[in-house]
């Protein structure tokens, strides 16, 4: 009995502000009006910089799944005395929060002959790092569930070489893990202000970005477009889990 | 009157029924093993007993008192679980000496009642040491002092063994019962493991889809299965699939063979000869009939197997493949091929109806 | 009759240099990850450490450290180390008691449905998140209003309740250091096994005796390193605390955002010497949060 009362309590709590941020766009005073989200299908800013994100998030998404999907699996065939190496690594920007490391970047990158800051490709670099532990995760736990090792020898052994090998056996059967990387990497990228702020700021505004200015100026809107991006970014995954689902491996389960 | 008592149990999750009326009578200081495959029942009855699980219907009864409705901790019973029961936080001392800290029993106590447990299942020095420095058969050890520590009045075993290595097992088993007899416990045992429960049991209880199909002495289960499921499950067995005869004979694939005296059962009938293939020998074909007293099948050796203490020839009769176990220090070789002759004595022969179920009437 | 000596004989050992090639292929391999990881990780931290060294008018000293330990510094890692500190307890005493329920308790069935949630809800924080308490429990958002219409009591005037202030942050930075907790503390009550609670049940233990006993010591370690990363993840947090107290509140990674984006000149000593800090104490959480975690899987095999 007090299991479901502890598990309806927190449920209420974290719907409670999502009602509130729902009723405050729909209803101006008494009355229900759908006019701050259409405010955002004109608002040619909006789409711009929601593009830039998706773009962004399409980019780490990309960089990071796959250097990190090789590498893991280069390091576990090839080279397993690095392994403990790759989990230090793997775990470090943990150990960086996203104001210390923009704070590095920054020093790094905003002189010549590097000037860095200020384009999406060192931000896309950085949210990789940010990115990084949760793939990797994702990755090495598949990695360990479909016994890598064995299906490695077992296709070595058929004559495959270590690049067939990684494309043909490896990625599907660690496409659950790969899938659920992404996800992690793309919401994380959707929803990230800190280093946007820093690194780029409007020389290559992203959406987080574009909605801390408005809601400023005007908060119905602010919070049409926070509710328009969340459905965005849940669209954008149940699309890609959608697409993936045609890939063989154990997806559908591990999925769930 | 019997120490143990279970009372016409039943237990259904959903529409399946995992017990299906058991009913059983434990006397003080026996072990009795519940056998069969996974999902007869045995656990699930165990569980009743131990109070984890509340029947639909039925009673447990234990020394004269009705348990039923008691709940595990009130019932001063002991449990082994299958294994991961040590508690992972404390020391094999620790872990003895829980159910008595639990009673308050005095410290001077406890110290010395871990010390004679720990030495009574041979792990003097390893009290110290964590579950998870210890073997997988140190730690069933350790769990089978836990649960003596607090003299319970029955212990109850739930596949001990299963998850050990095969020598251990065999070890360990011994150990079990010799620990057993010497405490004169009353215990009773799971196990899906038949060789387990011949060998450590006073009885055995051969159960099958919630149901216990015959309980007996070892060598009563064995040599004279009940059932065709008793006698499939608990060791192997030939059967040859005939028509009963006049007089006690028995025709099988052009051969006429002698029933058992035991019984008259009477001709026209379809059955099943049941024959373990120990009870079977084998001579070249050419050779003088051995015995005429002895049933004589004609085949041909199909495979031989080396299996340490006997050899099992697999021979082809008729179409019909049979399993015969020969000494493995017997001298004569039959190379695949050779036409041979098994033969084995009529009483060694258990007549089963065709549809299973028993031909031979209402158990002795 | 001569006794012929054998020869000893070595076998002929891999070839030197086709040894090398392999080990060079081997690290060939691993180039890619690491310039990443060097450009992007590795050299950003060490920058920002040898900053911290370097001193505003040349040469190397400690004295922007001691800079760093100025009051309003000190007060804003207070600060920091108390919401993270209040925030992670928090989130362990009731992600904890969500965890068991969803376990052990009764709402068993719909597991994957919570876990999913929490998935979702542990990464919406930021501006958003702000935004939504804002429009719950800020001065007009809903639930102050109902509460004043039921209760006529006024949450913001009469009980000095604010979103923006440190109550507010702790109430906010639970909406996502909860569900992370319940994320972490899922896994490790699976690995509370159902033949302890069994066990210490036969051998006489009532339900609250076994978890003083077996539950809680053996959760502990994995609880404690969840705690762990949840500081670590409050401390490190920018965006939501950005948003809502717009730099009101005197928190570490504010301040640090003051002097990147300040108006005037960059003090990078400084600035460096702060993050190096702020590195610290996450580093040092990290480091309890492993120790933890190394217990816990010994424990739970």
């Amino acid at each position: 009995m007090t299991g479901w009362a502890v598990v309806l309590a927190f449920f209420a709590y974290l719907i409670l502000p999502l009602v509130g941020i729902l009723q405050f766009t729909f209803f101006d005073g008494p009355r229900f009006t759908l006019a701050h989200y259409l405010q955002a299908v004109s608002d040619r800013e909006f789409q711009t910089y929601m593009g830039h994100s998706l773009a962004l998030a399409a980019a780490t998404v990309a960089v990071t799944v796959a250097l990190v999907t090789f590498t893991t699996y280069w390091v576990h065939t090839r080279a397993r005395w690095l392994k403990p190496v790759l989990e230090f690594v793997a775990f470090l920007p943990f150990v960086v929060p996203a104001v210390t490391l923009a704070l590095g970047l920054i020093q790094l990158y905003s002189r010549p002959p590097l000037v860095l800051t200020g384009t999406p490709q060192l931000l896309t670099l950085a949210y990789g790092v940010l990115a990084m532990p949760f793939t990797y995760r994702a990755v090495e736990n598949a990695l360990g569930a479909i016994d890598a090792q064995t299906l490695s020898e077992a296709a070595q052994s058929l004559g495959a070489r270590w690049t067939q090998r990684f494309l043909t056996v490896i990625v599907p059967n660690v496409w659950p893990g790969v899938v659920s990387a992404a996800l992690l990497t793309f919401s994380l990228v959707m929803g990230e202000f800190t280093l946007a702020l820093f690194l780029v700021g409007s020389a290559y505004e992203t959406y987080p970005l574009y909605l801390n200015q408005v809601w400023r100026s005007d908060p119905k809107y602010g919070a049409a477009i926070a509710i328009l991006s969340f459905l965005i970014t849940w669209g954008s995954s149940v699309v890609f889990l959608a697409a993936s689902r045609r890939a063989p491996g154990q997806v559908q389960a591990a999925l769930k | 009157m019997p120490y143990l008592e279970l009372e016409d149990l039943h237990k259904a999750y959903g529409h399946t029924a995992a017990v299906a009326g058991v009913t059983l009578a434990v006397e003080r200081g026996e072990l009795v093993s519940l056998l069969g495959p996974s999902g007869c029942g045995k656990t699930t009855t165990l569980r009743i007993v131990a109070g984890f699980e509340v029947p639909d219907r039925g009673r447990v009864r234990l020394d004269g008192r009705d348990i039923t409705a008691l709940p595990p901790e009130r019932r001063g019973i002991g449990m082994v679980f299958q294994s991961y029961s040590l508690f992972p936080n404390m020391t094999a001392a620790e872990n003895i000496a829980y159910g008595l800290r639990i009673a308050r029993r005095p410290a001077a106590e406890i110290r010395r009642r871990v010390g004679d447990l720990l030495d009574l299942v041979g792990l003097a020095d390893a009290g110290d040491r964590y579950p998870h420095q210890l073997s997988g058969g140190m730690q069933q050890r350790v769990a089978l002092a836990r649960a003596l520590a607090i003299e319970p009045r029955i212990l109850l075993l739930d596949e001990p063994l299963s998850a050990l290595d095969a020598k251990v097992r065999v070890a360990l088993r011994a150990e079990i019962r010799r620990i057993q007899t010497q405490l004169g416990i009353t215990a009773l045992y799971v196990t899906h493991d038949q060789e387990e429960a011949l060998s450590l049991s006073d009885r055995v209880a051969v159960m099958s889809g919630g149901r216990i199909e015959q309980v007996g002495p070892p060598e009563e289960v064995y040599g004279d299965p009940r059932t065709e499921f008793v006698a499939s499950f608990v060791g192997s067995m030939n059967q040859l699939a005939g028509v009963v005869g006049p007089d006690g004979t028995f025709q099988y694939r052009g051969h006429l063979l002698r029933l058992p005296a035991r019984r008259p059962v009477p001709a026209g009938r379809g059955g099943v000869l049941l024959v373990r293939p120990e009870a079977m020998a084998m001579e070249p074909e050419g050779e003088a009939p051995a015995s005429p007293g002895l049933n004589a099948l004609s085949g041909r050796v199909v495979t031989r197997t080396f299996l340490g203490p006997v050899v099992r020839f697999v021979v082809e009769v008729e179409g019909d493949y049979l399993s015969v176990d020969v000494p493995g220090t017997a001298r004569r070789a039959y190379p695949q091929g050779a036409r041979v002759r098994v033969v084995f004595d009529p009483e060694a022969g258990i007549l089963m109806g065709g549809t299973g179920g028993s031909v031979r009437g209402a158990p002795k | 009759m001569s006794l012929a000596v054998p020869r000893v004989h070595h076998p002929p050992s891999f070839p030197l240099h086709l040894r090398l090639a392999r080990a060079a292929a081997t690290l060939a391999g691993v180039l890619p990850f690491g310039l990443f990881v060097g450009l992007f990780l590795l050299l950003p931290v060490a920058k920002m450490v040898a900053g911290a060294l370097t001193l505003a008018h040349g040469g190397v000293g400690l004295d922007n450290f001691r800079r760093a330990l100025a009051p309003q510094y000190l007060s804003a890692f207070r600060t920091s180390i108390l919401l993270s500190l209040e925030t992670a307890l928090l989130g362990v005493l009731l992600g904890t008691a969500v965890a068991y329920a969803v376990v052990h308790g009764a709402v068993r069935r719909h597991q994957g449905l919570v876990v999913t949630f929490c998935t979702v809800t542990s990464n919406f924080a930021g501006v958003p998140l702000a935004f939504a308490f804002i429009t719950t429990l800020g001065a007009v958002g809903w639930v102050t209003v109902l509460v004043q219409r039921l209760f006529h009591v006024n949450l913001y005037t009469d009980l000095g309740f604010a979103i923006y202030s440190y109550y507010g942050l702790v109430l906010v930075y639970a909406y996502f250091q909860l569900p992370l907790m319940v994320l972490l503390a899922v896994p490790a009550m699976h690995g509370l096994r159902s033949e302890w609670r069994e066990a210490a049940r036969i051998l006489g233990a009532s339900p609250w005796q076994y978890w003083r006993d077996v539950g809680l010591p053996v959760l502990a370690p994995s609880l404690a390193g969840a705690a762990a990363l949840l500081f670590a993840n409050a401390f490190g947090a920018y965006a939501t605390a950005y948003s809502l107290s717009s730099g009101a509140i005197n928190l570490i990674t504010l301040r640090i955002g003051t002097l990147i984006n300040g108006d005037v000149t960059f003090d990078a000593g400084l600035a460096n010497a702060l993050g190096v800090g702020m590195t610290a104490v996450v580093g040092a959480a990290i480091l309890v949060y492993q120790a933890a975690n190394r217990t816990a899987r010994r424990w739970m095999r």
